[in-house]
C-alpha cells in the first residue's frame, strides 16, 4: 500500500502548491534519528542553477510526498528557518546518520548506514535503513540491504545500535521490505507490550516499568536483554553485574 | 452543448453585427472549474471575450455580437494567462498525492455555463470536479482513492 524509497531519492522533488505552482525543490531531507523520524525538508529554490531558500519544510506542513512530487496546500507551508521546529532548521553533522556504523545490542556491527528509507503517502516515515559498507559486503557478500527502524533507537554521532536479531528482517531489495518493517514492528509491539504480571504497580509506582528494566539492563550490558520478558529482566537485574565486561 | 479547447482553440472569433475577424481562440480562462473567458490573438494585441459574450460556438468560428464584447485583461490573473502560465493543454497532471498521471491532452467544457466537464490525462478521462489547481507547474487533481 503505501510505497518506499530512498530518501535520497526525494532530492530534487519539486514542491507543488494544490494549486499547481512550484515553489521550491528538496535539497537535504531532514531525519533525526533519535525520534526515528521525518522532520521536513530544506528547499533549494526552483531552477537550474539557483540557490538554496532560506524557508524550510518541516513535515507537519506537508500535505502528500508522492514519486513525483512534495504536495503542500500553499506556500504558506515554506516555514522561515527562525520559526521551525529546530530540528528542521538546523541540520547538523552530528545528526546525519549517513556513515554511521550499525552495530547490534550484543556488539556485532553489521555495517553502515547508506541511506533512510522512508514510507510515501498522507503520512511520510522513516522506516528504515539502507545497509552498506566493507563491513557489510565482506559478512553479507552483498553490496546492500535493507533493515527495519526500531521505533526507538539509541544513536550518537558514531553509531546506532539496533536490537539484536534485527538481521532475521535483512532484505536485499526494497521489494518485499515493506512486509519485513511491519512483521518487525509487530513483533517488536508484542514483546514490548505483554501484560506485564498482575499487580504490576504501573509506571508511577515503586515497581520499575519494563522499559526502565530494559534500560538498567542496557546500562548494565546483560547479555539477551532485548528477548527478555519483564520478569526475565527483573530477574537478570538482581543477579550480580558480569564481571566479564568491565564498564568503562 | 459540449466542446473541447482542442476543438475551438485556433477558431477565427468573427463580429456578428459587422462580420469583422477580431482575432482567433489562443487560451481558454478557467476560474473555479469552468471557462470564463478566451484570449483572442491577432489583431492589435491580445484581447479577451467573457464567455457570456460568445452567441455561438461553431465549427468553423466563435461568434461574438458587438465588438464591444472584445476587451483587454481585467486584472493580473488574466494577464497572467494570456503569458501561458496556467494553459491546461499539454501541462502535467498532478494527483493530490504528488504522483504525475501524465498530461492534459484536452479539455472538455459546456459552451453555455462554460463549465468544465472533463480533462483528458493520456487515455483517461477525469471528472472536472476532481479539479483542484491549475498553476504554472502543474494541473492538480484529487486522487481517486482518497478517500
Amino acid at each position: 500500500m503505501s510505497r518506499l524509497v530512498e530518501a535520497t531519492a526525494l532530492l530534487g522533488l519539486p514542491v507543488v502548491t494544490m494549486t499547481g505552482d512550484d515553489v521550491a525543490e528538496v535539497r537535504d531531507v531532514v531525519y533525526e534519528g533519535a525520534r526515528g523520524g521525518l522532520v521536513g525538508f530544506t528547499l533549494n529554490k526552483r531552477g537550474f542553477l539557483s540557490g538554496s531558500l532560506r524557508e524550510v519544510l518541516p513535515m507537519s506542513e506537508v500535505a502528500a510526498v508522492g514519486r513525483d512530487a512534495v504536495m503542500i496546500d500553499d506556500e504558506r507551508a515554506l516555514t522561515a528557518a527562525d520559526d521551525a521546529p529546530t530540528a528542521t532548521a538546523d541540520a547538523s553533522p552530528e545528526q546525519d546518520v549517513i556513515g554511521a556504523p550499525v552495530i547490534t545490542e550484543e556488539g556485532t556491527e553489521l555495517g553502515e548506514v547508506r541511506d533512510v528509507v522512508v514510507s510515501l503517502g498522507r503520512t511520510t516515515k522513516a522506516v528504515g535503513y539502507e545497509l552498506g559498507g566493507p563491513r557489510f559486503e565482506s559478512t553479507r557478500g552483498d553490496r546492500r540491504g535493507f533493515i527495519p527502524l526500531p521505533e526507538q533507537i539509541a544513536i550518537s554521532g558514531d553509531s546506532l545500535v539496533v536490537p539484536a536479531g534485527i538481521d532475521r528482517y535483512l532484505r536485499d531489495d526494497l521489494t518485499g521490505f515493506g512486509g519485513a518493517v511491519d512483521d518487525f514492528r509487530r513483533e517488536h509491539r508484542a514483546r514490548d507490550g505483554t501484560p506485564d504480571s498482575p499487580g504490576s504497580a504501573g509506571r508511577n509506582g515503586a515497581v520499575p516499568s519494563k522499559a526502565e528494566l530494559y534500560e538498567e539492563a542496557r546500562r548494565r550490558g546483560v547479555p539477551g536483554r532485548s528477548s527478555m520478558s519483564k520478569a526475565e529482566l527483573q530477574e537478570a537485574l538482581e543477579r550480580p553485574a558480569p564481571t566479564s565486561r568491565g564498564e568503562r | 452543448m459540449t466542446t473541447t479547447f482542442r476543438t475551438t482553440r485556433g477558431l477565427p472569433v468573427i463580429v456578428r453585427s459587422s462580420a469583422d475577424r477580431v482575432g482567433a481562440v489562443a487560451r481558454h480562462l478557467v476560474r473555479d472549474g469552468a471557462v470564463r473567458a478566451v484570449q483572442v490573438a491577432g489583431g492589435s494585441g491580445d484581447r479577451f471575450v467573457d464567455v457570456s459574450d460568445v452567441c455561438s460556438w461553431g465549427d468553423d468560428a466563435v461568434v461574438v455580437a458587438g465588438s464591444d464584447a472584445v476587451r483587454d485583461a481585467a486584472d493580473e490573473w488574466e494577464e497572467r494567462v494570456g503569458s501561458g502560465d496556467l494553459e491546461m493543454l499539454d501541462k502535467r497532471v498532478l494527483d493530490d498525492g504528488g504522483d504525475e498521471l501524465g498530461s492534459v491532452s484536452d479539455v472538455s467544457f459546456d459552451t453555455e455555463s462554460g463549465r468544465l466537464e472533463s480533462l483528458r490525462v493520456e487515455r483517461e478521462s477525469v471528472a472536472a470536479d476532481r479539479l483542484r489547481g491549475v498553476g504554472s507547474y502543474a494541473v492538480v487533481v484529487v486522487r481517486l482513492d482518497h478517500r
